[in-house]
């Protein structure tokens, strides 16, 4: 990844076109003396100013002098000039920028200083004060406008080299012993050498650009030598009787730049890995497609699906409550990933729903495909997938992303980064405000008293005082807070939580798992829940989903699955939640080494299962019903499984993972 | 909002000062006799010494800069070598015209680069941004003097709207120094107009991956809305932010434009300055340009606090 690599064969067309053009200046800036059809300094006075044609394609200049043939010399001039003053950039910069973002400090401080004010002064006026103090001609221009880019050279690389020093930091390279300089060899250059080739191309373009600007206002390249710049002062002494003879060392410059900066953004594209190929990003989430129930999951030996479900889910499931929400055999598709595969869930009106697994299980991707707002490339396909509202039952299958608006006013959703998920520029009631207009027929002073309704519900005090704050000035707690009730303003059936209380405080979780739990039993919400955390969902949850790796694994009313689980990674996931016993804080002992790699035969979990049997290694399990739950698991009847046999508020919430 | 104009200034009164002594240093590497550039070759000996003592290059480096600081901190930044002159006094003259440039191409290159990556972002992904951002791409790549030079073959001397090479200063007519530098303002603006179209397409298009987006998407908020009031304001810090360096490029590049339109601008005078060997001009010319430079920065900062409130200093 570190060296510019050539062109590939996915490299657009345009971008093979520019390596063309540049491997084609690079020869002629090598052949053009013995290229040139004259000699570029010779001038006939029998043919002065003489237009395009068979003898000199381009014309000739004020002195009779071939254009072609001066063009094909300045060639040579500009890659020289631009080469020399992307060496000096980078030999002063490089060095700067990577020691002192390695050695930090003071001397960090000071000398970025010094780049800071060196930057201050337009490169092109420094380049000229710098040939004032060293003298004119092209080697001392380019000297110049070599020194004048390498503050913002020293500048990237130190970025660079902080960036780098940091992620050595996190791995640990430094614990190991490797001294400092041996370490800034083998890992800060190769990984910034990437970088660096781009930086260089940008050097390499202006250069060529401020060379041909000083040549043609005189401080560059000497008469009667030919540079594209020089060309320039001599055609604009003719203006008026050929025009014509401005074009073709311009056209030179235009193209070289552009080849270069064609090929330098290609780099970049390449390095940073961004995957922007879907500019529109949140603002088109994908269409969810309507699909045929996929073959059986559910094991066809078992009993019929609907008794199953009724065992599965609980008493209180077959009680009448009103059905939510329902999902069927729903699949998310990344281009090279499956992130949920069939799944079945619903939620009740009342009932918390968790969906739980480690991260990477698809939990996250099931639940935003439900509440559409996943994005290409991500593919989502269901069989069914639709929300009892007021008035009748909606399905999102198929609808345009107009129509989408009128789903997500059905949920509410409730984001894993309540920090990164407000406006940081807009005041807490504005987008308070902005929410509940959606909601319609509302005067200015009613969304006020309702802004301020929902952020005491929500469980902040001083509402009216957070009302007016940014994201920035209130805590992440409060951030969360204020995101539920955003979640709550068009009073949604559906609540759905992703993440809810992993990047707060352990004691904000608490606070915030608490008021999801009021607020589903107040406004009999609907809730679906996401969590890696088995002791949040035990606080939260009626029924539990476990997944892994896409697939639903294990499905079981949430004080089943604490008690009793019937699959080995559920009781793995159990295991590993922190537990106070006793009041003394039992860690949990799990090795999570074991490969992650996705089988392609069998039980998905089987390369981390210690219950595995060849069998498992060729059978894929379905879900079916042991001990009522529903299992992916070929040997759940004879598992004798590990559980933690207490009550779920044993569980601490906000275990490490 | 005082307060938050007071702490930027003290931050970039440093910053040109440090400029000052750096340029300060730099021309001490010059073997540029100021006696011989006064007085010419063919002076006594005692001319030339008593001259060295009366402009004080006999000093040490330290008293030099010292005493060019404290003069500057007034506005006086010395005699020219090369004349009695003032080097305030010349550089006054020759201000208003790249100064005039250079902001003409920064508002040129803003407009012109604002609405074209504001219509490139809000329909990212679809046509009109493909051709927008080829065609930002392919204008960045044109020299500014070069659009300069054809505009003057091929717009300024065949019809006769605007002056090839008559400036007009502010002072005398606004409607003809408007006229005067407008084709410089084109020529400056064309490729700057290109950068920040690619720099406003693509912090669009990076808010737009934003979660604070997709939770606005979540609430029910319009397309346009979340377009036009939550993307437009996030994505505008970046483009605004660089524009302070946007501008320095554009005042080199005005030294340079002004030599195709022959305007008297400060790129003669340091030209001239070079050839006759005449320093404290130079050191004028960046002292005056990293000025320009910081004060355009301080404006871009007071506009940065009034977008984004989280840089305001309470
Ligand atoms: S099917 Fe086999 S490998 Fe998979 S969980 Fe059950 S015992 Fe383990």
């Amino acid at each position: 990844m570190s060296a510019p690599e050539a062109p590939t064969a996915r490299e657009s067309p345009i971008v093979k076109i520019a390596w063309g053009l540049i491997l084609l200046l690079v020869g002629v800036a090598i052949l053009g003396p013995w290229l040139s059809p004259h000699d570029p300094n010779l001038g006939d006075f029998s043919k002065i100013m003489v237009g395009p044609s068979s003898e000199n394609w381009l014309g000739t200049d004020n002195l009779g002098r071939d254009t072609l043939s001066r063009l094909m010399v300045g060639t040579r001039i500009a890659a020289l000039a631009g080469l020399e003053a992307t060496a000096i950039a980078i030999a002063v910069g490089v060095p700067i920028g990577i020691t002192v973002g390695f050695l930090g400090g003071a001397l960090d401080r000071l000398v970025m200083r010094v780049v800071d004010a060196v930057a201050a002064i337009p490169a092109l006026v420094f380049a000229i004060a710098i040939i004032a103090a060293i003298g004119g001609g092209l080697t001392q221009a380019m000297i110049a406008v070599g020194l004048a880019f390498s503050a913002s050279v020293a500048r990237l690389a130190r970025g660079l080299t902080l960036s780098e020093r940091e992620r050595l930091y996190v791995d640990g390279a430094r614990v190991v012993g490797l001294g400092r300089s041996s370490l800034l060899l083998r890992h800060i250059l190769p990984n910034i050498g990437g970088p660096l080739v781009v930086i260089a191309t940008t050097v390499f373009a202006q250069a060529i650009v401020t060379e041909a600007g000083l040549s043609f206002i005189g401080l560059g390249v000497e008469i009667p030598d030919a540079s594209w710049g020089s060309m320039l002062t001599n055609a604009q002494r003719v203006h008026r009787d050929n025009p014509f003879q401005s074009v073709p060392p311009g056209v030179a410059i235009f193209i070289t730049v552009l080849a270069i900066n064609i090929v330098g953004d290609s780099l970049l594209r390449r390095r940073r890995g961004e995957s922007f190929d879907h500019p529109a990003g949140h603002l088109e989430p994908v269409i969810a497609r309507s699909k045929d129930v996929d073959a059986p999951i559910v094991d066809p030996i078992a009993q019929p699906m609907t008794n199953l479900d009724r065992t599965a889910a609980g008493a209180d499931w077959a009680g009448g409550a009103s059905r939510v929400l329902t999902v069927r055999s729903l699949s998310v598709n990344y281009p090279t990933t499956t992130a949920v595969l069939s799944a079945d869930f619903h939620v009740d009106e009342g009932e918390v729903v968790a969906l739980v697994g480690e991260s990477g299980s698809g939990k996250t991707s099931a639940v935003m495909a439900v509440a559409a707002l996943l994005t290409p490339p991500a593919d989502v396909r269901a069989a069914e997938l639709s929300l009892a509202t007021p008035s009748g039952d909606m399905s999102l299958l198929d609808m345009s992303r107009s129509e989408q608006r009128r789903w997500r006013s059905q949920l509410g959703v409730v984001f894993q980064e309540p920090a990164a998920s407000l406006n940081p520029l807009q005041t807490v009631g504005r987008q308070m405000a902005d929410a509940l207009k959606r909601v319609g027929g509302m005067s200015r002073r009613e969304i006020s008293d309702r802004t301020i309704e929902l952020l005491t519900a929500v469980g902040l005090p001083r509402p009216a005082e957070v009302a007016r704050l940014r994201p920035d000035q209130i805590s992440g707690g409060m951030a969360q807070r204020v995101v539920i009730a955003q979640a709550l303003a068009s009073e949604p059936r559906l609540l759905i939580a992703d993440e809810p209380t992993t990047a707060l405080d352990v004691t904000i979780q608490a606070e915030i798992i608490t008021l999801l739990k009021q607020l589903g039993e107040q406004r009999g919400l609907a809730v679906l829940l996401v969590t890696h955390d088995l002791g949040v969902a035990a606080e939260l949850a009626d029924r539990t989903l476990v997944m892994y790796q896409g697939r639903v694994v294990e499905r079981a009313p949430m004080a089943g699955l604490v008690t009793a689980p019937q699959h080995p990674y559920a009781s793995e996931l159990l295991l590993s939640v922190p537990r106070n016993v006793g009041g003394v804080r039992i860690e949990p002992k799990i090795d999570r080494s074991a490969s992650l790699a996705v089988p392609t035969a069998g039980c998905v979990y089987a390369p981390r299962c210690e219950h595995a049997t060849p069998e498992c290694r060729e059978r894929e399990p379905v879900l079916r019903n042991v001990r009522s739950h529903l299992v992916a698991c070929i040997h759940a009847e004879e598992l004798d499984l590990p559980a933690i046999p207490v009550e779920p508020s044993a569980f601490e919430p906000g275990g490490e993972r | 909002m005082t307060r938050t104009v007071l702490i930027r200034v003290a931050s970039l009164v440093p910053l040109v000062i440090l400029a000052s002594f750096i340029t300060f240093s730099l021309l001490q590497l010059t073997e540029t006799d100021p006696a011989i550039v006064r007085l010419g070759d063919d002076a006594t000996e005692e001319a030339y010494e008593s001259f060295r003592e009366q402009i004080g290059v006999n000093d040490t480096f330290v008293v030099q800069y010292g005493r060019w600081l404290g003069n500057a901190a007034t506005g006086d930044l010395g005699e020219s070598w090369n004349g009695p002159n003032q080097v305030s006094q010349l550089l006054k003259e020759r201000l208003s015209v790249t100064f005039s440039l250079a902001l003409g191409g920064l508002f040129v290159a803003a407009t012109i680069g604002m609405v074209l990556g504001i219509a490139a972002g809000v329909r990212a992904g679809r046509a009109t941004d493909s051709v927008i951002t080829a065609a930002a791409s392919t204008g960045q790549a044109i020299p500014n003097f070069w659009v300069g030079i054809l505009l003057v073959a091929f717009v300024a001397l065949p019809y006769d709207v605007f002056p090839a090479t008559a400036y007009t200063g502010p002072t005398e007519s606004v409607k003809d120094w408007l006229i005067s530098i407008t084709l410089p303002s084109i020529a400056l603006g064309t490729a700057a107009a290109a950068a920040i179209a690619r720099q406003t397409r693509a912090a669009f298009v990076r808010v737009l991956h934003e979660p604070y987006i997709r939770t606005a998407l979540s609430v029910g908020l319009s397309r346009r809305s979340i377009l036009y009031r939550t993307a437009l304001r996030n994505a505008s810090i970046p483009v605004v932010t660089s524009a302070a360096t946007l501008f320095g490029v554009l005042l080199g590049g005005a030294v340079i434009v002004e030599a195709v339109f022959a305007y008297p601008g400060l790129g003669s005078l340091v030209l001239e300055a070079i050839q006759n060997g005449d320093l404290p001009v130079v050191l004028g010319f960046v002292f005056v340009a990293a000025v320009g430079v910081a004060l355009v920065q301080l404006l871009l900062d007071i506009t940065y606090t009034v977008i984004d409130p989280r840089t305001r200093v309470s």
